[in-house]
């Protein structure tokens, strides 16, 4: 009973650290920050996978916890900071909003998914405040991709949705099956790859990643001249 | 089973081949023959599924009537552009806009979108259909991004981010059915969709509603739903005109199976008319936004794409109506829409090659130029808002017919005013396009034997599909009736 206690206690510790990640991105500035922002918030998933894999001695956690540490703890964030790197441009973050109103909006989404979660879905004696924790860095990660410019930031708040999602079904399921995870992974892996791979096109063809510059095409709905 | 195994090996080893040649005519005798070969085993395959389904790989993927149905489709549709894409792509390569390289590309990407498209279908396990689904985001992303001009990769940037945004919520949708069936089960859950289905009466309602919602967002922004539409028009009028018959034509119907069969677990567990209004109700934004957009469009390809809007729309009705014929309805105006649409891209990328434009405005007088294409162009923008005695006009009206039976005069009278709108719209467009005076020279004799040679092609599978289109709406073959009956009976349950 004690041990549960304190593996609960760790939990939530962890989870806490999480969303502080995902809030600290709303203040950043920098390009590199971001991208450092999800390294750290994949380190504290991949840590959560692992206190229950040590203390249950499931060889199951075990491979998940270690794919997420290799896919989104290593491999990924490698990638984005290359991107980063490469760009060789202004490397400012330039949100449409203010850092102290994105701040508040990211609180105010907190509160929501706390007074709304209250009661309902039960969670399986997991930690009582992953799966709130995860719904509220899903939304985050949407909110940092509404209102940021950069093609890189949106891709980062895409990645923290993921991380939040991973979050959730772990906090709901205590695991899913491994090859479900493992294919999950990849395809985020993919994902991400292909999205790199258009984040150069786009520096390429419009001489920027601000996507901004790069919108062109939408429905003509004026009379076309000539 | 090991038939359903070879069909999904035969698009890998295409794409594999395509990629591994450097001849051009090579490459295009590879993506001919292996999309010959895969559907003549697809015929053994579905033949055999119709009798009782089957599993292979620990029941995580299996084939019954309502797969075998849509395989069908994703497999007519998948020959279809593979014939034309020989035309297509040999006239972009003779106008040197593309090289060898580029056209090992394409014919590669094209068959590993065939493939995640097939593993979608026939996959049973939940987790694996949202797996192959985000994969066919991955794969056609690149194939919408082909031209790699500003437009297509900002289209193809806005398809890939989007889609997967959605799918993020699709996968909050699985994991949270995922905890419902482990609250009946007692420890670990399930993820395959049979054995869902079986203990969908005990789980508990209100977490189904919430998983219905989150997967009818995710699945429904790929499928092209109209508030998160907004993708589609760029991705499918940006993309190379096969691509975008083949968006239309079959992954949107992949889309919309993840949808039905989320549809059957909620509606054994919470009664019909949950899902039933919600996909009756996005059926009728996504007519009426399609119906704004069509009216003032000038863009042809994205004429259609909003088009395609409108027919998600529809067999989102027919299914949200229910009853036998409403879900028959909304079946068979897939098969429908799959041929008529792909038909309609294949013209129009005809009249875009000839002319040089996606303007309507600047699209005079096709009649004269390509007399045979335009003339089956409209027919068939004639067929796609529902003109008798086309194939679409069938199952419109067995559809509206349902709507009646249900006494459901709102959604009745919604889809005719919408209707009449889209088909206004395509006529003034159309109409435009296809008569007056043409407005560019149209001499036939700088055409070389090969070229001639490869237009016969593209425009033989064009002929063909007009003919099938005609058929259809004068008579419903046999085996047709039968599949879509016992898909019905597995939609509606016993």
């Amino acid at each position: 009973m004690e041990k549960s206690f304190d593996l609960s206690l760790v939990n939530d510790f962890i989870s806490v650290g999480i969303l502080l990640t995902a809030i600290a991105l709303n203040t950043l500035e920098r390009l590199e920050s971001c991208v450092k922002a999800y390294t750290y918030n994949s380190w504290l998933l991949f840590l959560l996978i692992l206190v229950p894999a040590v203390t249950t001695n499931n060889p199951h956690l075990y491979v998940a916890a270690s794919l997420t540490l290799a896919t989104k703890g290593i491999v990924i964030p490698l990638f984005l900071r290359k991107i980063v790197y490469q760009q060789k441009l202004v490397h400012q973050v330039q949100p449409y909003i203010s850092n102290l109103l994105s701040l508040t909006l990211s609180g105010i989404l907190i509160t929501i998914v706390y007074a709304s979660l209250s009661k309902g879905i039960s969670v399986t004696g997991f930690s009582n405040h992953a799966l709130k924790i995860s719904i509220a860095v899903i939304l985050i990660g949407l909110l940092i991709m509404i209102t940021r410019r950069k093609a890189i930031t949106m891709v980062v708040g895409l990645l923290f949705m993921e991380n939040g999602l991973f979050l959730t079904g772990f906090s709901l399921t205590s695991g899913m099956p491994v090859i479900i995870e493992l294919g999950i992974l990849f395809d985020v892996l993919m994902c991400v790859i292909i999205l790199g791979v258009f984040i150069i096109q786009i520096r390429h063809k419009f001489y920027s990643v601000d996507l901004d510059k790069s919108t062109t095409i939408h429905d003509q709905l004026t009379t076309l001249k000539g | 089973m090991s038939g359903i195994l070879l069909l999904l090996f035969i698009p890998i080893i295409t794409a594999i081949l395509c990629y591994s040649s450097y001849n051009r005519r090579e490459i295009e005798y590879i993506n001919l023959i292996g999309a010959a070969i895969m559907a003549i085993v697809s015929i053994f395959v579905i033949s055999a599924s119709l009798s009782a389904p089957i599993f292979f790989f620990l029941g995580m993927f299996f084939i019954d009537a309502l797969s075998a149905y849509i395989l069908s489709i994703v497999i007519i549709v998948s020959v279809a552009v593979a014939i034309y894409s020989v035309n297509y792509m040999g006239r972009e390569f003779e106008n040197r806009l593309i090289n060898v390289k580029e056209i090992r590309h394409f014919y590669a990407l094209l068959h590993l979108f065939i493939f995640t498209m097939l593993l979608a279908v026939v996959s049973n396990n939940i987790a694996i259909f949202w797996m192959a689904i985000e994969s066919t985001t991955i794969v056609s992303s690149l194939l919408v991004g082909f031209d790699k001009d500003k437009a297509s990769v900002e289209a193809s940037w806005k398809y890939i981010i989007l889609c997967t945004v959605s799918l993020i919520f699709g996968l909050l949708g699985i994991f949270i059915i995922y905890y419902a069936s482990s609250t009946v089960l007692v420890g670990d859950g399930t993820l395959n969709w049979t054995e869902l289905r079986e203990i969908a009466h005990d789980m508990p309602p209100e977490t189904l509603k919430l998983a219905f919602l989150f997967i009818l967002v995710g699945y429904g922004a790929k499928a092209g739903f109209a508030p998160i539409h907004n993708w589609l028009p760029d991705a499918y009028s940006q993309a190379p005109t096969p691509v975008s018959a083949l968006l239309t034509g079959a992954l949107s119907k992949c889309a919309f199976l993840g949808i039905i069969r989320f549809a059957i677990l909620g509606n054994e567990c919470l009664g019909v008319s949950y899902c039933g209004n919600l996909l009756m109700l996005f059926g009728l934004v996504s007519m009426g936004v399609a119906s704004a957009f069509i009216l003032v469009q000038h863009n042809f390809k994205r004429l259609l794409a909003y088009s395609s809007i409108e027919h998600i729309g529809i067999m989102a009705i027919g299914m949200g109506i229910g009853g036998f014929w409403g879900i028959y309805g909304s079946l068979l105006h897939m098969l429908n829409h799959a041929i008529v649409k792909p038909l309609l891209f294949f013209t129009v990328g005809e009249v875009k090659s000839k002319y040089h434009t996606t303007l309507i405005d600047k699209v005079k007088g096709a009649m004269f130029v390509l007399p045979v294409t335009s003339t089956i162009m409209l027919l068939a923008a004639l067929a796609i808002t529902g003109t008798p005695p086309f194939s679409i006009f069938l199952s419109e009206f067995t559809i509206l017919k349902a709507a009646v039976d249900a006494g459901n005069w709102v959604t009745f009278s919604l889809f005719i005013i919408f209707a009449a709108i889209i088909f206004a719209g395509f006529l003034r467009n159309f109409g435009s396009m296809v008569f007056g005076k043409p407005n560019i020279d149209h001499d036939g004799q700088e055409k070389k034997e090969i070229v001639k040679k490869r237009n016969k092609m593209g425009l033989g599978i064009i002929v063909v599909m007009a003919v099938i289109m005609l058929v259809l709406g004068l008579h419903i073959p046999g085996f047709l009736d039968e599949i879509l009956k016992s898909s019905v009976k597995i939609i509606a349950g016993e």
